[in-house]
């Protein structure tokens, strides 16, 4: 912020009110963190099998036996959930390691080596973001085929422009600041200067992306899953839940409402403690 | 006794930081304005005169609270007032003149348009009345008569600082106020900019018969055009008066601390005259071609030498050359023309790597405080580069030198695992020129080194600066606008504008015996005037 | 006006470039990496074994899938510009036909999303700026978070069920009439309309926390009249760099929203082509949503230049107007 309302020594930092923030940070941490529990260790929260169907007890509301209802052929909607909530953090992750990985390399070679390659990649850049995202993962799905992994894969590298471009621009904002002068006029050697000053600089912003780019990456794949792309093993993704759940909508409501809203509030969660970087660091 | 204009009785401001928690910033203050008279108040950054002067005119921020006390405009109390009565008297009442001329215009909006604004906000009048208005406000300020057409057209960006915050100074005269509060209006300008602007405002305000409330740093600013001064500190104000008492004989400790940091020291006796040289410029040219708006020459045909343990101070205003100058010392910008001789070597004729070589000898120190450290390191890596960089001693080692270092330039021994946000702008610069001092180097070049720090802290920076050269015999090439700070430590000056040198010499020759007209007119406005405010 | 000509014509040329550059990215991941598309395309309708070695060849001619890689991209660059997208890999229809048959429906879904995105979102950003009160700031302030977290299939169906089933005041399916565009454009709406909010509040603070504000407000004006005359404008253009990112996701909305009220348009198509794994349906409409996002960046680079006076300015004039105050500066 460049207020110079008053002289820049006077004004504190701005952290707005500061007992609610807290209070959000800490529920949206709650949430995220059971998110991942239920994922990785399904079995503690359902002993039931997502699979199983039970015709007999199709479309039952939510009680005692069924947390959140059986489905249409009669499968516990509660263990689909838990299951498929271990699909979506692991296609999640894999999306933001591609994202991060490919992109922060993408970024660092173009903001540092410049010139060429700077503009070739930005130019790759340009054409993976000109497609929209949805766009581009159903090409990719066309060209690979379905299935959560490949849904990963494609956000993953739709979401490729986003952190080269910040990258890109933290090295660039690093490379030409009066530190790293400072530190070329005291002697340090180009090599130095790329991994004591410049890459140490740069990648804090890129990280805090994470989040950000992990709620995006649900989102994402939630629609996919949802057109009905990404089928799994594991079990069934949260979109592919919500799908089926409006076919039913009239019958049984619970099967669309449970999972749209915990998508939501998942999501709202991470992306809302991605917020947190940017509160601290001013 | 002639009434009040402006009356603040024990006024207490804060600033809400949470949801219970707030920070004191102005603590019990009280001060009187009377008509038509100028009241300059004093202090430096953090002071709390800033706060207070919004506080006047209720522009603080939303976070900003009056805690207590009153604030009387001619027997209105302001703190009572709405917030629409309020608006009522920002503009019509009070005139703001707000400190940095080149972001308090809009950018979108012609001047004309901006002006115009000031009046049809309180007043109603037809467009045509306006523009003559509008037209008579410029003229006033100091514009020709010839081309108030273009300023009126003209967008914030076509201007220079001195004519925005002429159109500053119009826009707050507009409703003919009471009162102008003026915050620090020319810190941001030249200073020989900012000594017509200062002289035109004192005369609008005489002809216009209101009363001025100038906020500034320059004590000696305050000297020269207050009738009344009042020194705050730390959110109070310690001392208030007629300008010859407070100036003459203060009684506040902290105002004689103010006083005496501006008294100009004598002038270093020792003159090495045939000391090698350790710098030699020769005819340096650098040319700079800037996009679609043809060449710039930066520097056009630079001679000096530096010599071994000797100051060279070279002064000049912004946009004359002195930072290009710098960098072109250093070797980390090549010259369109001319050579650049490093201890007898041209910097033209060596190997990148032997041009690495020899910054072991030639080190630097920046002007912003802020931006030269690396935010991440701690103050040992940071001193600790150059010998790092060059292989100097075992980690054990360099971390003793580290300790020497940090005890030499005056720092408290801990601090070394602390980082640069921690410290106060003259705790990093200690650090910037310990890390300049690592390798005792031969040659020193300070690009502004003390611009950017608080009155009371430049002083001893640069007693720092010359405890050094007399310890280690290094040579300063220093650059500054200020010619107040160059007369501490310099043997010879070179006098910059536009690129060239047009007066050099020996400081007694510079100081004493002017030849050059723009030498005349910086000591002139140059003595006693000329720290900048914090970037 | 005439300084704009030049970097307009570089970015329209770069536009090109761009579009170039997405068209070989698609044909690349459609047609080269993946291996043999005719195989792809015959093993999603029959059985391998069925077909014999020279109808596949056959096959392979028709679709211009023999030759080499780069002679077929050559081909099909060369159709691209005079508008041949090529031909449908399952009905042989002309792609070019396909799309502009259902670009309008879409268009119009779009268009309607994007108003309602815009109108909500600078109305949202103008309330929750101008506000004093702090908590209603971090209240209004905390909406497009969430909105952020609510794309169209969540908030589609949760929207029918409501409005639809449980109100009855709205259809939940179905093209046709102004009544059935509601649902879906406010689902459309809700993404983007976030996204410029979060965007344009921010801008706004960052306008309002400017000098130029506070000297507005010295002069007299309320808080409304300096957000409006003076911040907005000056507040745009990073909401207008966005609108690339806005069309995209519009557009991409439009896919799911279709699908999501069964409505008619190029969701139905692009699905359809995925599925059936049509490559050239895909490529084409790949390809025009490439184009719509181009074009909407270049129209959002021409506006900033045009609200920003300083690239309006004739480049002739002396940066600086003498003025004559006894040859002060």
């Amino acid at each position: 912020m460049t207020a110079v309302v008053v002289g820049t020594a006077e004004v504190p930092r701005r952290r707005g009110p500061a007992l609610p923030i807290r209070a959000d940070l800490l529920v949206s941490g709650v949430i995220v963190a059971l998110f991942v529990l239920v994922a990785i260790v399904p079995g503690l929260f359902t002993a039931a099998d997502p699979q199983l169907a039970v015709p007999e007890e199709k479309l039952f509301a939510p009680s005692a036996g069924h947390p959140f209802g059986t489905d249409q052929i009669g499968r516990d909607q509660f263990a689909r959930m838990v299951h498929g909530a271990g699909v979506s953090l692991w296609a999640g992750l894999l999306s933001i390691v591609v994202s991060l990985g490919v992109g922060g390399l993408l970024g660092l070679v173009a903001g540092y080596v410049g010139r060429a390659a700077d503009t070739f990649l930005m130019r790759l850049c340009d054409a993976i973001l000109a497609i929209p995202g949805l766009l581009f993962a159903l090409t990719w799905i066309a060209a690979f085929g379905a299935g959560a992994r490949s849904v990963a894969v494609a956000v993953g590298i739709a979401g490729v422009p986003t952190v080269a471009r910040i990258m890109r621009a933290e090295v660039q904002r690093t490379r030409t600041s009066v530190y790293v002068e400072a530190a070329l006029a005291c002697g340090v050697r180009p090599a130095g200067v790329l991994f004591g000053h410049v890459l140490p600089n740069s990648w804090r912003p890129v990280l805090a992306l994470a989040p950000l780019e992990f709620g995006q990456a649900l989102l994402a794949m939630g629609a996919l899953g949802y057109l009905g792309f990404s089928d799994s093993t594991e079990g069934p993704e949260w979109g592919a839940l919500i799908a089926q759940g409006q076919t039913y909508l009239v019958v049984a409501p619970w099967l669309l409402f449970i999972p749209a809203l915990s998508l939501a509030v998942v999501v709202i969660a991470v992306t809302h403690l991605s917020s947190l970087r940017n509160g601290r660091h001013a | 006794m002639s009434e009040s204009i402006l009356e603040i009785t024990d006024l207490s401001l804060s600033y809400v930081t949470g949801l219970r928690a707030r920070r004191r910033v102005v603590h019990g203050v009280s001060l009187t304005v009377p008509a038509r008279s100028v009241v300059a108040l004093v202090g430096e950054s953090g002071s709390g005169k800033s706060t207070l002067a919004h506080a006047i005119a209720r522009l603080l921020p939303p976070a900003g609270r009056i805690d207590g006390g009153s604030i009387r405009l001619g027997g209105t109390d302001l703190t009572a007032l709405s917030e629409s009565a309020m608006r009522a008297v920002r503009g019509k009442r009070i005139g703001f003149v707000p400190q940095d001329p080149m972001t308090s215009l809009n950018p979108t909006h012609r001047i004309g348009a901006q002006v115009g604004e000031a009046i049809s906000l309180h007043e109603r009048c037809t467009p045509e009345e306006r523009e003559t208005r509008v037209r008579a406000l410029l003229q006033d300020a100091g514009f020709a008569p010839e081309n108030l057409d273009r300023v009126l057209a003209a967008f914030p960006h076509e201007l220079s600082g001195g004519m925005l915050q002429r159109v500053l100074i119009a826009l707050a005269f507009a409703c003919g106020p009471e009162l102008i509060v003026a915050d620090e209006p020319t810190s941001a300008l030249d200073v020989t900019v900012a000594t017509r602007v200062l002289d035109h405002l004192q005369e609008l305000v005489a002809r216009n018969g209101c009363s001025l409330l100038i906020i500034t740093h320059d004590l000696v600013l305050a000297a020269r055009r207050a009738d009344r001064v009042a020194v705050m500190t730390n959110g109070e104000i310690v001392e208030v008066g007629p300008r010859e008492q407070v100036l003459d004989g203060p009684t506040h400790p902290y105002t004689r601390a103010l006083v005496a940091a501006r008294a100009p020291a004598r002038v270093s006796a020792e003159v090495p005259a045939d000391a090698a040289p350790v710098l030699e410029l020769h005819d340096l040219t650098k040319t700079f071609v800037a996009r679609g708006r043809g060449e710039f020459r930066a520097v056009d045909g630079l001679s000096l030498t530096v010599r071994a343990g000797a100051t060279y101070g070279l002064v000049g205003e912004s946009g004359s050359g002195k930072s290009t100058t710098a960098r072109l010392a250093l070797g980390l910008v090549d010259p369109t023309a001319g050579r650049v001789v490093l201890r007898g070597r041209d910097l033209a004729d060596l190997s990148r790597g032997e041009r690495r070589e020899l910054r072991r000898h030639v080190q630097v120190v920046y002007q912003n405080p802020y931006r030269s450290l690396d935010p991440r390191m701690t103050v040992e890596r940071i001193v600790a580069e150059p010998l790092r960089a060059f292989g100097v001693g075992t980690r054990t080692e360099q971390r003793a030198v580290v300790r020497d270092l940090v005890d030499r330039v005056g720092l408290p021994s801990h601090l070394v695992r602390s980082r640069p946000h921690e410290l106060s702008g003259g705790q990093r610069q200690r650090v910037a020129i310990a890390r300049a001092i690592a390798l005792s180097p031969e040659l020193v070049v300070c690009d502004e080194p003390v611009s950017a720090l608080d009155a009371s802290v430049q002083r001893q920076v640069l007693d720092l600066l010359v405890e050094i050269q007399r310890d280690l015999g290094v040579a300063y090439l220093f650059i500054s606008h200020d010619l107040a700070v160059v007369r501490h430590l310099a043997h010879t000056v070179g006098v910059m504008r536009g690129g060239r040198l047009v007066e050099a010499g020996l400081a007694e020759q510079i100081f004493g015996a002017p030849q050059h007209e723009y030498t005349r007119e910086l000591l002139a406005a140059g003595l006693g005037e000329g720290d900048r405010a914090v970037a | 006006m005439r300084s704009l000509l030049r970097p307009t014509l570089r970015r329209a040329l770069q536009a090109v470039v761009t579009v170039w550059a997405a068209y070989t990215l698609t044909f690349l991941l459609l047609n080269v990496l993946p291996g043999d598309a005719v195989l792809a395309r015959v093993g999603a309708d029959t059985g391998l074994d069925e077909i014999s070695p020279e109808q596949l060849e056959e096959l392979r001619r028709s679709m211009g899938l023999d030759g080499s890689p780069v002679t077929q991209y050559l081909d099909r660059l060369s159709g691209l510009l005079t508008g041949d997208l090529g031909d449908s890999m399952r009905t042989g229809a002309p792609v070019a036909t396909t799309i502009t048959d259902a670009l309008p429906a879409t268009l119009g879904l779009a268009a309607a999303g994007f108003v309602v995105a815009v109108v909500g979102a600078a109305v949202l950003a103008v309330v929750t700026v101008r506000t004093r009160s702090v908590w209603l700031r971090g209240l209004l302030g905390s909406l497009p978070g969430l909105g952020l977290g609510l794309p169209a299939y969540i908030i589609g169906p949760l929207l029918i069920m409501v409005f639809s089933f449980g109100l009855r005041l709205l259809p939940a399916a179905g093209s046709g009439g102004p009544e059935a565009l509601v649902l879906p454009a406010v689902t459309l709406a809700v993404v983007p309309g976030a996204m410029i909010a979060q965007i344009l509040v921010s801008s706004l603070e960052h306008a309002l926390a400017q000098p130029y504000a506070t000297t507005a407000v010295a002069k007299g004006a309320g808080r409304l009249r300096t957000i409006l005359v003076h911040c907005l404008r000056n507040a745009l253009p990073p909401a207008l760099a966005m609108a690339g990112v806005v069309v995209g996701t519009l557009l991409a909305g439009s896919v799911l929203v279709e699908t999501i009220y069964s409505r008619a348009g190029l969701g139905r198509v692009m699905l359809d082509a995925v599925n059936n794994v049509d490559l050239t349906v895909v490529q084409g409409v790949a390809l025009v949503g490439a184009v719509a996002v181009v074009v909407a960046n270049l129209a959002a680079d021409l506006g900033t230049r045009l609200l920003d006076p300083r690239g309006r300015a004739p480049r002739r004039v002396a940066p600086v107007v003498p003025v004559a105050v006894g040859s002060a500066s």
